[in-house]
């Protein structure tokens, strides 16, 4: 019964979503007017309600006018409240930006910059479990922590108010269409893995033609690394050299190997973690993972580019 | 305890004591309901529950700990706010009362707002809030009323103003009370004095010392309503005093009254339920005898019971004198005037033969001695009679409009039976006419006034004046608020009607609501030309500027502009720096001149050439 009632309630709000996300005239300035503002009584607003109608009640069989008086007193705050409410938003301009990317386990934060002629109150802004309360003046930033590496889509902020009286809650879907970068967390590689390891710095010019082992080519390998002569000999089945020292030969490039669970995260981690090096070292530097390779690069840009592959393995 | 529970959550509040255990206010909470169950024969129902929920919302207070319970807290002093409506009517408890609920209103918005709103605010909210006065009260005069859908237990209390038996003594104790019984306002002409008997109870039954009223009244209420000229007719409507009976006050013979009354016997009227809270109803009377119900009627009032040997006799020496009953009436009358009968509020006690020793021993007495006296030697002469309990009199305030009936105005008189009518005496009006003509304290001695401790108002009249402007004050507040009902709405209504009947009416209404509108659109409309900004203005006075490109900001269109026409240069150069100024330094002064600026060169503005660096 109740996933049938959380069910209904998904496919509503999804559609109230898209029927608001038709209404906004615009994507990134998202004005906040009478037509993608809802109103609704809150659960308090329904109590309330029913002891309105309960002092009506009262007030009618005990035919006590002062009762009555009380009942219309807080019917008339009731409905004040809903004009209060809406005007809290209303005539609300609302401009977002994407959070910025940061590392899985620290805090994403996602500034709003908010316009209104008039003074607002305690309007807050949701999305998922994050929650940020905004009065006039304050900067509005709804903060969330990262939990796991990825890209991810925000399609809708919920903005809402009780103001004033928490009886009712006029609220809008803002459409912002944004996506933000969840980038593995950095870690110090603890065991010896592909990528540079510390003592490498010291013997970056050692031998690289040391006894090779061969393996049947598979897709992802490096072409550098294919026995040439082998192959000129028999073309139909590509071999390629591995070797123990093999990565360390090559310091500026960084491997993610084809691993599962909790391995590649280590891995993921441990990549990034050394990129951040290599990028601080002023190093040009380049990355290959299963999905593909970058090639070698420096600078913010390239390194945003490294991590958004990490976040996507 | 309410007290000391109130001080420990102020001790919370100021000490920063820790927040109870839920485990010690249940135990708080079952010692408190079990002291209230012991009460609970003293409190009544009503009572008891009332002081149940405010307990738990009490204990709630020590033990609150989340903000959900606050609301809920909040929710429920509401309730207990519109209950003690129900205790308490006074206009001062009123006042007070709504002032909580408004302190309980600002307390949910801090829950929910958590802050008080800044002055500036309030000042802009403020004439919204002002929207919530014609609202409630519009709501309150126009929404429609219902009558009671169900019946409800009302508060048990003790029986105020008349009781259903009188013994010698009981009335003299009524009229020690200055409280006010009820008040009337008059639709016709008010009756004189004299005539103002205000029926509330007739007492059938004598056991030789007590009248008492008939309980087992079976007799079947006669409805029939005579038919009478409507100019003889009295309307009036009776605010009464919560005195937790049924009893109505009524002059003469009732034809009309309102539907929460019922029909008594005797010509009398009850409330549907006992009087538990000021209540108005609407009469009309007939000042004339009341008419016999039934042949039961008859036999209850010659019941004379085998005491008072003595005035059995002088009643058959009497009625050998005078057959006709008028006679035998006014012949009493006589009697009590030629003996040495006097009127006192403090006569000496009676034995169990009363009649006998107020009329052969003491001669001195109340109205109720008179009454009673009256009614038993009537009924001792064959006559059927009965005592008849209510009030005389009130004070007419002709200012106000009302008449104000204290407890002290109550009265016994008697109606004897003659041709199946109901025939009024009042034996006291042989005795002390200025009772009945000038009311009590013209007719007390100094003693009995004394008794009363009413000298004390006589010394202080400015006191006196304050405390009978409070009363019409209270009066206004019972007419216009408690007293409010379906009648007065419809009313309204219909004058509203009336109002509306003719075209003009219709015609001026839609006028005024015409030009409101047109103000309203007016106000928004000059609201908005306020609120546009200066650059929209600027782009307005210069339609050139709109084809700057994208990127560049106003100043630099605006210089780039200066350079392509050169006759303007000067006029272009001082708007921009005019604008900076505005813009960058707040400089209200220059926001104005530029204002100016633009509206003077208006056609100079609209006619430049384009700017040479724009794409």
């Amino acid at each position: 019964m109740t996933q049938i009632t959380t069910k209904l309630r998904d496919k509503l709000r999804q559609r109230l979503k898209s029927w608001l996300a038709k209404r906004f005239a615009s994507n990134t300035v998202l004005e906040l007017n009478h037509s993608t503002l809802l109103v609704f009584p809150t659960r308090y607003g329904f109590w309330f309600v029913a002891l309105i109608i309960l002092l009506y009640l009262l007030g009618t069989n005990y035919q006590n006018n002062l009762i009555l008086l009380l009942a219309y007193l807080l019917l008339s705050v009731f409905l004040l409240s809903i004009w209060f409410a809406w005007r809290n938003l209303a005539g609300l301009s609302i401009e977002v930006s994407a959070p910025a990317a940061v590392y899985a386990g620290q805090q994403l934060s996602m500034p709003f910059t908010l316009k209104h002629q008039a003074s607002y109150q305690a309007v807050y802004f949701s999305m998922r479990a994050a929650r940020t309360k905004v009065s006039q003046g304050q900067q509005a930033t709804l903060h969330w922590p990262a939990l796991k590496r990825g890209h991810y889509p925000i399609d809708s902020v919920l903005v809402y108010t009780e103001y004033p009286l928490g009886l009712i809650r006029c609220w809008s879907y803002l459409p912002v269409q944004l996506h933000y970068w969840v980038y593995p967390t950095p870690t110090e590689p603890t065991a010896l893995l592909p990528g540079v390891d510390p003592k490498s710095d010291h013997n970056q010019l050692a031998p690289e033609e040391l006894p090779d082992q061969l393996k049947a080519y598979q897709p992802g390998d490096s072409i550098r690394r294919l026995h040439w002569k082998r192959l000129a000999r028999q073309p139909d089945s590509p071999v390629v050299k591995i070797s123990e020292q093999q990565p360390k030969a090559d310091p500026r490039w960084l491997q993610v190997p084809p691993l599962h669970g909790a391995a590649l995260e280590q891995c993921l981690s441990e990549v990034c973690y050394q990129l951040l090096e290599l990028e601080a070292k002023q190093v040009s530097y380049g990355l290959k993972t299963p999905a593909g390779d970058l090639p070698l690069g420096q600078g913010s840009l390239h390194l945003q580019q490294c991590l958004q592959r990490l976040a996507l393995c | 305890m309410l007290l000391l529970l109130n001080g420990m959550a102020w001790l919370q509040a100021y000490q920063k004591l820790p927040v109870l255990s839920l485990r010690l206010v249940n135990v708080i909470a079952a010692i408190c309901v079990i002291i209230l169950l012991l009460a609970i024969r003293q409190l009544g129902s009503m009572h008891f529950l009332m002081h149940i929920l405010l307990l738990s919302a009490l204990l709630r207070l020590l033990a609150l700990s989340r903000q959900s319970e606050a609301r809920q807290l909040v929710w429920v002093q509401y309730f207990i706010l519109g209950c003690s409506f129900l205790f308490h009517q006074s206009m001062a408890m009123a006042v007070l009362i709504f002032i909580a609920t408004g302190l309980n209103l600002l307390l949910q918005y801090l829950l929910f707002a958590e802050q008080l709103p800044e002055r500036k605010q309030l000042a802009a909210d403020s004439k919204f809030l002002l929207l919530l006065l014609p609202l409630w009260l519009g709501m309150f005069v126009l929404f429609p009323r219902l009558s009671p859908l169900w019946q409800l237990p009302s508060s048990q209390q003790a029986m105020t103003g008349l009781a259903n038996e009188i013994e010698p003594g009981t009335i003299e104790q009524l009229v020690q009370s200055n409280a006010t019984a009820f008040r009337v306002r008059f639709d016709s002409k008010l009756p004189a004095q004299e005539e103002r008997y205000w029926r509330a109870k007739v007492f059938e039954q004598f056991d030789g010392r007590r009248w008492s009223v008939q309980q087992n009244f079976h007799r079947t209420a006669r409805t029939s309503r005579s038919i009478t000229e409507p100019d003889q007719l009295v309307h009036y409507q009776v605010i009464a005093e919560p005195s937790f009976q049924r009893a109505v006050f009524s002059l003469g013979l009732p034809t009309n009254w309102s539907p929460e009354l019922e029909p008594l016997a005797a010509g009398l009227l009850r409330t549907n339920r006992p009087v538990s809270q000021r209540i108005s109803y609407q009469l009309s009377s007939v000042l004339q005898p009341i008419p016999l119900t039934d042949d039961n009627e008859r036999r209850w009032n010659l019941l004379t019971g085998n005491h008072n040997p003595r005035s059995q006799v002088f009643a058959d020496e009497l009625l050998d004198e005078h057959p006709e009953p008028h006679q035998f009436a006014n012949a009493l009358l006589d009697h009590f005037r030629q003996q040495s009968f006097y009127y006192t509020l403090n006569p000496p006690l009676l034995g169990r033969h009363s009649v006998d020793d107020f009329l052969f021993e003491s001669q001195a007495g109340f109205c109720s001695h008179y009454a009673s006296a009256t009614a038993l030697l009537m009924r001792q002469a064959g006559i059927p009679a009965r005592v008849v309990g209510g009030y005389l009199g009130g004070d007419w305030y002709p200012e106000q409009q009302y008449l104000l009936v204290r407890q002290r105005d109550a009265h016994a008189w008697v109606e004897y039976l003659v041709d199946d009518r109901w025939y009024p005496l009042d034996p006291t009006a042989a005795i002390a006419p200025e009772r009945v003509l000038d009311g009590l304290d013209s007719a007390l001695s100094p003693d009995d006034m004394a008794l009363l401790g009413r000298s004390l108002f006589g010394e202080l009249p400015l006191f006196a004046q304050l405390r009978l402007q409070l009363l019409h004050l209270d009066y206004y507040w019972s007419v216009w608020v408690l007293g409010f009902n379906q009648q007065r709405q419809d009313a309204i209504w219909q004058s509203l009607r009336k109002f509306f009947a003719n075209w003009q009416q219709w015609l001026l209404a839609s006028l005024l609501l015409f030009l409101l509108f047109l103000a309203g659109l007016a106000g928004y409309c000059w609201r908005h030309r306020q609120q546009s900004s200066l650059s929209e203005q600027l782009l307005k006075a210069i339609p050139r500027l709109s084809a700057r490109a994208p990127e560049q900001s106003l100043n630099q269109a605006l210089k780039l502009l200066a350079s392509s026409n050169a006759a303007e240069h000067a006029l272009l150069r001082q708007v921009d720096h005019l604008y900076e100024l505005s813009i960058f330094a707040s400089d209200k002064a220059a926001e104005q001149k530029l204002t100016r600026l633009l509206k003077q060169h208006k056609r100079r503005l609209k006619q430049l050439k384009p700017m040479k660096g724009s794409q």
